[in-house]
């Protein structure tokens, strides 16, 4: 089977609705994440997380009527099947001499609350998780650093093998890439129950794979913009552009699909805790695609289209 | 019939097929033998490299079928081989098989409060600016120290070091403080570690003054948290009378020889039965019993479960006895369970000796010590201690200076002592056992006898755990039940043969033989991952397992390229063997210059990410080197086989 051969498309020419497209998701992204903003994992944030698993299934209404009881305020929400709750709070309970948050403190007070009021109901816990508000900071600088850094090193290597009008326009459709998953994750956040768009360590993970990935995507077309330059020398960059894209375009789909199937089997069969992962990188890969389709060489295109205006004056 | 016709057919064909290829390609022959050997090569590498993980498992399962005495004995009898599996097979994170995941941070700041000559309104209020600027930013405390007393023009000397010394010189003064005193919280760390007995513990030094504890397997949190937060104590303890302390062992010995009616498991065995069978447990993090029941301690180790284990002798540093590492673990059990204690004198305490006192064939031996169980004094009144070379005989010793009042008490304890040993207890554990060969007025001792200048400066760092205490604070805690790192393998196992049987189903679908000829190379890429994982020692975690799954879907990109490329050539009407050659040689740039920036952000994402986060970027690099390699040699030979045969045909979809 054979899709896309020997397409045409007017890909570069029809430039301008991947510019609208572009520009209605980042107003919207960025509108969101202004108004509602981000909601951070507790990585970034700091605090206490406590997975718990119950016996029998358990309303979210009676966990809280327990953690009241004993005093707990903070998040309580269902993770995963009916049994699994996630306790997540930023109180420090009965902090130990030196002022140290006391999480075998918060676990006595859970431990005791629950089984007052959900006697029949035992419960186990799966999983703690606590940041440091110290901590917490260190990681969200370095998620920021390694974000740019990865930007940055790519940066001068396709300013190496390409040029550097290239390199700059893949870096934009990259971060272009990252920013509209990022006002995604903001708008869509509590839309879906059980999916938890929250910003944590995994989903910077996912923020540079998808850099990594969309790279990928743009680098494939522009290997062959290079190449096609030097066989096809009477031909406007335009058209060069729009043949590249062409041919390039069965692959494009093909890698785009296998790695977006894997992704929805992540996202179905990876669990919890990979989930929004998953999620992330589904999108990623969708944006990523679309930029590095009309994004990427259209704005080495309107470099050069600006460069060359300006020699002509 | 026909059938049996055609197969002999193919068999001709293909002989032929091979004598041709033989013939006819005999530089492209070559090329590939070396091409087919490095392949071969890698490949039993990684099996190599496996075949422990694969060890582990058929263990698992054979101890499953055991009933509990059975695979008791059979932990007992194949222990070596159970050690050397255990240290090959691919670990497992934290995520994935339980336990404990602990950042530590060292109270650099009360640290600095300490060391401070005189302590006045300036200097706290300079500590003040540096709690604040460090919990903004991270930086190290020392640093920040001298900031900010270079702002404001202030003489650093006047609180720390010489005072001759400018800012530069006290930093530098600090900076020495500092990595002793997170050194000095890193032994004692590590001490204490050891004596809890975890198996595969990793404790390591991050920054400036940060300590990360990685605990497999353990699920009593509290216990944990309590044992790496509490203060060091350092006490000086005199020896017991050996008669005494063996001959109360003795009557203890015998009282649970003669108790041991019922062939009760052995508690060592039973220790690493609970260790093998960790992931296979389904309880929570909740408390587990980890002090001894009575029916621990009645052995069925024969009829004595003490002198079994314990060799008794002295090996001239005042200890009672020795054993393995293994026994110690043991009889620490025996000797510490409760209702063991009332057999035992009140005034006698047993400790281990800190360090291995020797190592026979690899096995660590400790000696144990019977001391007073009053100290007759505690580190507290210590200054200083210093590591040096003695000018009497010029070898390695141990200066220590103590507090005037402390001098007062040490004349009398060294005064009333003279030949007798006095026991170097820190966290319960026996660091040395010096003879006191006078009285020492004045506060100033020595401690000579040592081995080299290692043990004389770990020895200065137990004594400065007394002076200095360096406290540390748990700055973040991960801990994973056992349970939830099982469901975590479940999905993340399932995830990825799913991920690969669509992938496949697709590749063949689209691109039929050589679709198939994908498949391959990614079966072949997935256990190069996996054996280069183990191979390193790197760890499988759950990001590690969504990498993989990632790398399912993005290897075949590299095969996808070509064969899009063949595609287009063929189109060109070239010859297969140019239209091979074509397709590699175009499609090798775009290979090349995509899956190096993908490796580069790879590469960021190790360096900035922690824990797990490294777990996904590691097996993401292993991945795009192994799907280039495979990509390019493996199906490319594959190819040259098919097309060097007559009539060939490649059906590329």
């Amino acid at each position: 089977m054979r899709l896309f051969q020997n397409t045409n498309y007017d890909f570069i020419g029809n430039r301008k609705f991947g510019y609208v497209v572009s520009i209605v998701l980042l107003v919207i992204g960025l509108g969101s994440m202004a108004i509602r903003g981000l909601h951070y994992g507790i990585d970034f944030k700091g605090g206490t997380e406590i997975q718990l698993r119950f016996e029998k299934p358990v309303e979210i209404s009676e966990v809280r009527r327990a953690l009241n009881f004993a005093g707990i305020n903070g998040e309580i929400k269902r993770f995963g099947g009916e049994t699994e709750i996630l306790v997540r709070t930023e109180m420090v309970v009965a902090a130990d001499a030196e002022g140290q948050r006391d999480v075998t403190a918060l676990e006595e007070k859970i431990g005791s609350g629950i089984t007052e009021i959900l006697k029949d109901n035992p419960m186990k816990i799966m999983r703690i998780d606590d940041v440091g508000p110290k901590i917490a900071e260190d990681m969200k600088t370095s998620a920021v650093y390694a974000i740019l850094g990865s930007l940055l090193i790519v940066l001068i290597y396709i300013t190496i093998r390409f040029e550097f009008k290239f390199a700059v326009s893949a870096i934009v459709a990259t971060f272009h890439d990252v920013l509209v998953v990022l006002g995604l994750f903001s708008l869509l956040y509590g839309l879906f129950p059980g999916l938890n768009l929250e910003v944590d360590q995994t989903i910077i993970a996912a923020f540079l794979t998808i850099v990594g990935y969309s790279l990928n995507d743009t680098v494939i077309v522009f290997d062959r913009i290079r190449e096609y330059r030097k066989i096809f020398k009477g031909d406007t960059l335009e058209t060069v552009m729009n043949k590249s894209v062409n041919s390039t375009l069965s692959r494009t789909f093909m890698t785009s699909f296998t790695t977006f199937i894997v992704m929805i089997v992540l996202y179905i069969f990876g669990g919890e805790t990979t989930r929004p992962f998953a999620f992330g990188m589904m999108l990623g890969i969708a944006i990523g695609t679309f930029s590095s389709i009309f994004v990427a060489s259209a704005l080495v295109l309107e470099w050069d289209n600006r460069i060359s205006s300006k020699k002509l004056n | 019939m026909q059938s049996f016709g055609r197969k002999t057919g193919n068999l001709l064909t293909s002989m032929t097929g091979f004598r041709h290829f033989h013939k006819g390609n005999k530089d492209h022959m070559k090329q590939n033998g070396f091409k087919i050997f490095s392949i071969v090569a890698i490949l039993i590498m990684a099996i190599f490299f496996l075949y422990p993980t694969w060890q582990d498992g058929e263990l698992k399962k054979t101890l499953n079928t055991l009933s509990g005495n059975d695979s008791l004995k059979y932990i007992e009898e194949n222990r070596e081989k159970i050690e050397s599996i255990e240290d090959g097979r691919l670990k497992l994170g934290l995520d994935l098989q339980g336990g404990m995941y602990v950042v530590l941070e060292v109270d650099l700041v009360s640290l600095l409060e300490k060391l401070a000559k005189s302590q006045d309104e300036r200097i706290d209020s300079m500590l003040k600016v540096v709690v604040q600027r460090t919990n903004l930013s991270g930086q190290d405390p020392v640093i920040e120290l001298v900031k900010v007393a270079n702002e404001s023009g202030i003489q650093l000397s006047r609180y720390y070091g010489n005072i001759k010394n400018d800012n530069g010189e006290v930093q530098t003064y600090l900076e020495t403080q500092r990595d002793d005193a997170v050194n000095r919280a890193l032994q004692i760390i590590r001490t204490r570690i050891d004596q809890y007995g975890v198996s595969e513990p990793s404790i390591t030094k991050q920054g400036a003054g940060r300590i990360i504890v990685e605990l497999p397997g353990v699920t009593d949190e509290k216990r944990v948290r309590k044992l790496l937060k509490s203060t060091a104590l350092l006490e000086f303890k005199l020896l017991a009378k050996p008669e005494e302390a063996i001959n109360a062992l003795k009557g203890l010995d015998e009282r649970l020889g003669a108790a041991d009616t019922t062939s009760a498991p052995d508690t060592t065995a039973q220790a690493l039965a609970a260790k093998a069978q960790t992931q296979d447990t389904t309880a929570g993090i909740g408390p587990k019993a980890e002090t001894a029941t009575p029916a621990d301690t009645r052995t069925a180790n024969a009829k004595s479960p003490i002198f079994s284990r314990l060799q008794v002798g002295n090996t001239g540093s005042g200890a009672i006895g020795v054993a393995t590492e293994f026994e110690r673990d043991a009889l620490t059990k025996i000797l510490n369970a409760h209702e063991n204690q009332k057999y035992l004198p009140a005034n006698i305490a047993y400790h281990w000796s800190a360090k291995a006192i020797a190592n026979q064939n690899g096995v660590k031996i400790f000696a144990l010590y019977a001391l007073e169980k009053e100290a007759s004094m505690t580190g507290g009144s210590i200054v200083d201690a210093k590591a040096t070379i003695g000018q009497m005989m010029n070898t390695p010793e141990v200066t220590m200076k103590m507090d005037p009042e402390g001098a007062r008490e040490w004349a009398i304890l060294t005064g009333a002592n003279v030949d007798k040993n006095l026991a170097i207890v820190l966290d319960n554990t026996v660091f040395s056992a010096p003879r006191i060969k006078q009285k020492i007025t004045g506060g100033n001792s020595s401690i000579d006898g040592l081995e080299n200048m290692e043990e004389a400066k770990d020895l200065e760092n137990v004594l400065k755990a007394g002076a200095l205490p360096a406290p540390v604070n748990i700055v973040q805690e991960r801990t994973v039940g056992p349970s939830l790192g099982a469901d975590s393998i479940q999905s993340g196992l399932w995830s990825s043969i799913w991920a690969l049987v669509i992938v496949a189903l697709v590749m063949i679908f689209y691109y039929r033989t050589a679709g198939l000829l994908a498949n391959l190379a990614l079966i072949i890429n997935l256990t190069v991952i996996l054996g280069v994982l183990a191979a390193f020692k790197g760890t499988l975690t759950l990001p590690g397992i969504a990498g993989m799954v990632l790398t399912i879907g993005m290897a075949v990109d590299a095969n996808v390229l070509i064969y899009e490329r063949i595609r287009e050539e063929l189109m060109t009407g070239k010859t297969l063997k140019a239209t091979l050659d074509a397709g590699y040689d175009k499609a090798w740039s775009a290979i090349f210059d995509s899956n190096i920036t993908t490796f580069f952000t790879g590469v960021v994402l190790y360096a900035f990410g922690i824990g797990p986060i490294q777990g996904f970027a590691l097996t993401l690099m292993i991945g795009i080197v192994t799907s280039v390699f495979t990509a390019i040699v493996v199906t490319r030979v594959i190819f040259d086989y098919i097309i060097s045969r007559p009539n060939a045909k490649l059906s590329i979809g």
